[in-house]
Parts: structure tokens; C-alpha cells; sequence
């Protein structure tokens, strides 16, 4: 998955000879904060749905099955690769996943897209809960948001048969769509045939995902309700989480543990100014926010980066500070989204934008 | 007046209570009014250790019941003299249910909501109010009636989820107030009845906050036959939510709120599920996926309880308690919802089976 974030949208426009550039307002700022925390939280969606799958179907089946959210693998040259989750099931047989949303068109950056996916498939370990193990086989699963899955598996496809290119593993290419007008709303996988591969026959005839997807051309079809539970167990998924979600997460679910007695009983009264500044070493703050997650790895720059982008610290003397600030917003990741903006853009032009936000039809 | 304070000398509280109820009874202006809540531990002893700043309570012992004597400073510039202080007595039988205890008093409203309810509200989360579906106040009613008695509403305060009240003098038969606020999409927040068969015996009011009170009538019958299932509703809630946060192993105990039809059925209802969120107290919301479905992290300033909120089915909302989630803040959860959209089922959420072609359907 790749996130990308460019610190000013730049827009030129060529009008009656004359150049007029445009940079990024905070409005702007504040809309395309809010779409990658809706993108990142589709992404978590599509992870916890598979997991939710698998889960429910193989995990009893067999014993050594592992379900990694955070995989991390450490090639020989040092390098590492991070798929976006892995699934163990024997020494046998694993699968390997990649979503993307979006993929580029050509150039440098088709290259570097597609030569993540082959060093994929360059006999890589997996890992099984506790050690990263070679398995005899394993499939690679390139998972494609639905909007435009078909354009973007020709423009892979091109790409392996014009650079005479062929992957050794099995290539599954699926796309992922939302039907949510459905009484019980879910997400769909099925397959793009634009490359002929299939599911290695590993599973008995009973779980058979090969025959479902491969030969009957089947969705897979995970309800919200089979879903959510993995959602909050998983809580991120593998990738740098914009930082107003990992911040609400860090609000609603962990910093409220750093809080003494006295800290609690100040907390309580209704004084919407308090702030509590809380001595916080990321490390602990890791290992807080990964005992929260089932498998919880996440990285340490994660939450640096939260911390650099929504809680500057007025103290420079403290190096690793927090601001517990208690305010009473009613829609956090927004209010963290603005503060992030009207940080980095000052604040909304008018009193009217302001008070337009805090609606929560505003929000959609 | 003679005021509860006449009566402390009663060891027993069944000679109190006859007292208190003849003394009621024969006033126009007494009303016994009772609190009910939720306490984990032994209120009385939370009572004695807990300091509560600005009060000072004295809590003496009887055979079968407590005296409470409440004494409260309140300080403010805008008050003549700077302070002022409220004092009163309450008093609390022992409870037939461990955990459901009602606080009873003569006093005036003043003491009332600056002693009693500001004691509750400072010792939550340990103790919590509980609240009352329409339905469920319904059903206290209904049990009268399949007891050959009559139940005359004469007054009743009903609110549209959008929080505009009406206010219904009309006296009439309980199931009619409450057919109206069904028909109305309305839920009954206080009503004033009468029960009676022969003669009254029980001239009261309850609200869907748990608090009733003893008009006129027979005491006996206000304490045995029908606090005790106000307080049945209040102990099956409690059984509900209590001990329900996740488990070190991830284990989840969901809850729901279910409701008969299936009313969420377009996105704007995720809209009002949120506002609704939004209006409670002291908390903050955090959406993670706002439409089609909707799932909202909630966060309890009082306590530090959270939850995620998640309408994945156009006949719940499903409410997932998180590590720290207690029965206090469930309880301000559902009964916001309730209130501002709309009444359910409290259920706890079994976990399926689910095979490996259910996902292939």
C-alpha cells in the first residue's frame, strides 16, 4: 500500500497569458487529511475482513496457522519487505497479500511497484508467530480497490509480458468492492482474470478457496458484523496511519492509562481547559499501543510522527511530551485534522468556516 | 412540618415506613422520594470511606436500615455571604438486591438535586444510575393490572428523540399515554399515576431515570410491590453490562441495542446515531467509517471508559465494550441512544458459527 503525502499541492493555472498559482488552503488541507484517514481505514477494513475469513475457517483447521497484520521481513542484504499481511498455515503452504488502491501508470514508479511485487516472490521467509520460516510454497495476492481493478490489472499485465517477466509463485490478482446496500453490508473479493493463475490446491475439498473463487468464479463475501471484531483487535493496519487516526486511537484507548489518582479526579471535573502534560517515552508508548493490538508490531515512527504532527510540545525542555489536552470536540479525528492544518495553513479564513465544521453533516 | 427527622427514632424500618406513609399521605405538599442506582460494592461503606469534597455525611446504623444525614457547602461569589449550605436526611433500607439500593427522602427539591444527585453523580463511576425503557415502565404497570387493579395516568411528560417535550395533563388510562408516545415515536420520560383497586394504593410517580415517588397511598405497597420491580429492571441491566470489557485475549462481549423494526435504513440515520452520540456529556466521539456503515470510538471522560459503536444491520446498533468499560458508562451509552434515537432490546451478543460457505453465499 503507499500513502502519499505532498506538503503543498501546487496548481497552476494558465489563464489569458497570465500564471496564477494556487497553493493549498487549510479547506483543502482539511479534506485531504479527512480522505486518507477514510482510505487508511478502507485499508483496515479490507485486512480485517480477510483476517475475519480466515479466522472463522482455517485457524482450527491447522494448528500452526498465523495471521500476521504487521508483517516485517528481513532479506539477506539487509533490505526488508513489508506486505500488507501474510498468512501462515503450514511449512507447506502460505499466502503473501498486497492491497493497493491505486496503481501508477508507467515510468520509474510502475517499475518500483511491480518490482516490490517480484522481490515478493523471491522465496521469501514467513512468519508463524514466532519465527520467519521458508516455506515449500506460497501464493501472492494483489488485492485492487474495484473503482478501476480491470485497468490497472492490464496495465500489470502489460507490464510482465512486455519485460518478458513471469512470477514463479501464483499471481492472484482480486479486486475489493463495498455493498453496503445490502440489509447486512459487507465487502466483496473476487477475481480479475486478466492473468491466468489460480490458489495452490492445498485446502481440502470442504475449504476449498480455489474451486470457490478460481473455477466458480465466486465472491468472497465478508459481512461488517463477521468483520468488526477484528477491526478493533487490529486496530492499524501495516502502514504509517495518518497521524489524526493513530491520535484518536491514542486518545480514546491508551492515554488515559498514563493518568495518576490525582490526575483522574482533575480529569473528571468539567473544565474543558485542562491540560495534563504527560511525560511519555515513545518506546513505552509502543509497547502500550502493541499490547492493545492482537500481534501488535507497529513501527516506532509511527507514533513519532503523530507526535511531531498533533502534539508539538509548548515545553521544549521535555523532549518526549504530550499534551492530554481535555477538550470536549465531539468529532475528534476532525478536530485533529484542523488543528493539524491550521498548524501548518493558520486558521480558517472565517468565523463561518469554523462553525461549519463542527456539524457532523459536514463531515460527509 | 414535621419533617422525616420525627421518625429517625424507629429502629425498624417497617415501623418507618408505615409512619413516613401515614405522614405523607396526610400532607399535600410531602412527597417520599426514592433514588434508585446501581452500587458494585456496599454503597454504605462507599459512603464512609469516601470523602466527598464540600460534604459532610454522617451515616448511623439502624436494625435494617441507615440513617444518612447530608450537609453540603456550596461556595459561590454570586451567593449572599459567599456559601450556603444544604442540609437534609435520607435513609436507605437494606437492599433485597445486592447491588440495586434506593435512597429515600422528605426533603425538598433543593436537597435533593444538590445533595442527593450531586453525591451520585461524584461517586460514579462506582455507582450509576439506571434507567427505564418505556416499555419497561409499561410493564411495572401491566403487572398491576394482571392484578385486577386500575392504573389512572394524570399526568405524563413524553419527549420526540429529538429532545421537544409534550406535556400531557389528559387522565387516562396508562395504556393510552403510552400507545400515544408509541404511535408518536415518542418515549415517556415522567408520569404521575394512581393504582388503585377498591381504594388507592399507590398515588406516585416514576421517571425513566430510575427516581419514583410516594404521593399517597399505602407505603407498604410502594416498597414491596412496586420498587421492587423498578429495581428488577435496574439488576437486569446491571447482569447485562457488567463485566463486559475485552478480555487480555481479545475477547470481545458485544452488546446491542435491538430494535423491533428495522429502522436504519438509509445513512442519515448513521447521522442521527452519531448526533446522538455527540449530545452525550462529557465524552468524545471519534468516527471511523461514517456511511453506509457505521462504526464511532467513544471515549468517557468521567471514568476513561471506551467502546466502539458499530450499525452494521438496519435493526441494532452493537456496542463493543473496550478494556476499561464500566456499567456506569454503558448504562449513560444506552440510555442516550434511547433517549435521542431511539428505544431497543439491551441485548448481550452471542458469537456465531460461521462456516466456510457462509462467506461464499
Amino acid at each position: 500500500m503507499r500513502r502519499k503525502r505532498k506538503k503543498f499541492l501546487l496548481w497552476i493555472f494558465l489563464s489569458r497569458g497570465g500564471c496564477i498559482i494556487e497553493m493549498e488552503t487549510s479547506q483543502e488541507c482539511i479534506r485531504r487529511e479527512r480522505d486518507l484517514v477514510n482510505t487508511y481505514d478502507q485499508y483496515v477494513d479490507v485486512v480485517s475482513c480477510w483476517e475475519a475469513f480466515f479466522d472463522y475457517t482455517y485457524k482450527n483447521e491447522y494448528e500452526t496457522f498465523f495471521f500476521d497484520r504487521f508483517p516485517k521481513i528481513t532479506l539477506p542484504d539487509g533490505n526488508s519487505l513489508t506486505p500488507d499481511f501474510t498468512v501462515y498455515f503450514t511449512k507447506e503452504y502460505a499466502m503473501i497479500f498486497e492491497i493497493s488502491r491505486t496503481f501508477p501508470r508507467g515510468g520509474m514508479k510502475l517499475r518500483k511497484e511491480m518490482n516490490q511485487l517480484f522481490a515478493y516472490d523471491k522465496g521469501i521467509p514467513v512468519y508463524n508467530g514466532k519465527n520467519h520460516i521458508n516455506v515449500n510454497n506460497y501464493d501472492i495476492i494483489l488485492l485492487l480497490s474495484g473503482i478501476d481493478s480491470f485497468e490497472i490489472a492490464n496495465r500489470i499485465k502489460n507490464y510482465v509480458e512486455e519485460g518478458n517477466k513471469a512470477f514463479n509463485h501464483e499471481f492472484i490478482m482480486l479486486e475489493y468492492n463495498s455493498n453496503f446496500m445490502d440489509r447486512s453490508p459487507c465487502y466483496y473479493f473476487r477475481k480479475i482474470p486478466i492473468i491466468e493463475s489460480s490458489f495452490t490446491d492445498f485446502f481440502p475439498d470442504t475449504l476449498d478457496l480455489s474451486k470457490q473463487i478460481d473455477k466458480n468464479l465466486g465472491s468472497l463475501k465478508v459481512k461488517i458484523e463477521y468483520m468488526k471484531e477484528y477491526k478493533i483487535n487490529g486496530v492499524l493496519c501495516n502502514d504509517c496511519p495518518p497521524p489524526a487516526y493513530l491520535a484518536g486511537f491514542l486518545w480514546h484507548k491508551i492515554f488515559y492509562r498514563y493518568l495518576n489518582i490525582e490526575d483522574k479526579k482533575l480529569w473528571r471535573e468539567k473544565n474543558p481547559r485542562l491540560i495534563i502534560p504527560l511525560q511519555i517515552d515513545i518506546d513505552d508508548l509502543k509497547l502500550k499501543v502493541e499490547k492493545f493490538i492482537k500481534n501488535g508490531r507497529i513501527r516506532r515512527r509511527w507514533i513519532k510522527d503523530v507526535k511531531g504532527n498533533l502534539y508539538p510540545t509548548i515545553r521544549t525542555e521535555y523532549k518526549d511530551e504530550f499534551l492530554l489536552e481535555k477538550e470536549y470536540r465531539k468529532e475528534l479525528s476532525r478536530y485533529f485534522i484542523e488543528r493539524f492544518c491550521s498548524r501548518k495553513f493558520g486558521p480558517p479564513n472565517t468565523r463561518k468556516e469554523t462553525e461549519i465544521q463542527k456539524r457532523i453533516n459536514d463531515y460527509i | 412540618m414535621r419533617s422525616l427527622i420525627d421518625f429517625l427514632d424507629e429502629e425498624e424500618f417497617d415501623n418507618l415506613k408505615l409512619r413516613l406513609g401515614e405522614h405523607v399521605s396526610g400532607s399535600r405538599s410531602l412527597k417520599l422520594s426514592v433514588f434508585s442506582i446501581i452500587s458494585l460494592t456496599n454503597f454504605i461503606e462507599l459512603l464512609q470511606k469516601e470523602h466527598i469534597e464540600n460534604f459532610n455525611i454522617i451515616v448511623q446504623e439502624k436494625k435494617d436500615y441507615w440513617i444518612i444525614n447530608v450537609d453540603r457547602v456550596i461556595e459561590r461569589s454570586d451567593i449572599e455571604g459567599g456559601k450556603r449550605t444544604i442540609s437534609g436526611v435520607a435513609y436507605v433500607e437494606k437492599p433485597a438486591h445486592k447491588r440495586i439500593w434506593h435512597i429515600a427522602t422528605t426533603e425538598n427539591l433543593d436537597f435533593q438535586k444538590n445533595c442527593i444527585e450531586r453525591m451520585i453523580s461524584l461517586l460514579r463511576p462506582r455507582i450509576s444510575r439506571f434507567y427505564l425503557t418505556s416499555n419497561e415502565i409499561k410493564s411495572i404497570f401491566s403487572r398491576f393490572e394482571e392484578k385486577k387493579y386500575s392504573i389512572m395516568v394524570k399526568k405524563a411528560i413524553l419527549y420526540t428523540h429529538k429532545e421537544e417535550g409534550d406535556i400531557s395533563f389528559e387522565k387516562q388510562p396508562y395504556f393510552r399515554t403510552f400507545n400515544e408516545a408509541e404511535e408518536s415515536d415518542m418515549y415517556v420520560d415522567k408520569i404521575e399515576f394512581v393504582i388503585r383497586k377498591n381504594r388507592i394504593a399507590l398515588h406516585g410517580f416514576v421517571t425513566r431515570e430510575g427516581i419514583s415517588k410516594f404521593i399517597r397511598g399505602d407505603v407498604s405497597f410502594f416498597y414491596k410491590e412496586f420498587l421492587p420491580l423498578l429495581a428488577n429492571y435496574g439488576e437486569e441491566k446491571r447482569i447485562k453490562l457488567n463485566k463486559k470489557e475485552k478480555k487480555l485475549n481479545f475477547e470481545v462481549k458485544p452488546l446491542a441495542l435491538k430494535f423491533k423494526d428495522k429502522i436504519i435504513e438509509n445513512s442519515s440515520e448513521n447521522k442521527r446515531i452519531v448526533a446522538s452520540l455527540q449530545n452525550l456529556s462529557s465524552s468524545s466521539v471519534f468516527i471511523y467509517h461514517l456511511n453506509p456503515y457505521l462504526h464511532v470510538s467513544l471515549f468517557d471522560f468521567i471514568d476513561g471508559s471506551s467502546c466502539d459503536i458499530f450499525v452494521s444491520s438496519p435493526d441494532e446498533i452493537s456496542v463493543i465494550p473496550s478494556y476499561t468499560c464500566s456499567v456506569f458508562s454503558l448504562m449513560r451509552i444506552f440510555n442516550q441512544l434511547s433517549k435521542d434515537f431511539q428505544e431497543g432490546n439491551l441485548i448481550e451478543k452471542e458469537k456465531k458459527e460461521i462456516s466456510f460457505m457462509d462467506f461464499f453465499e
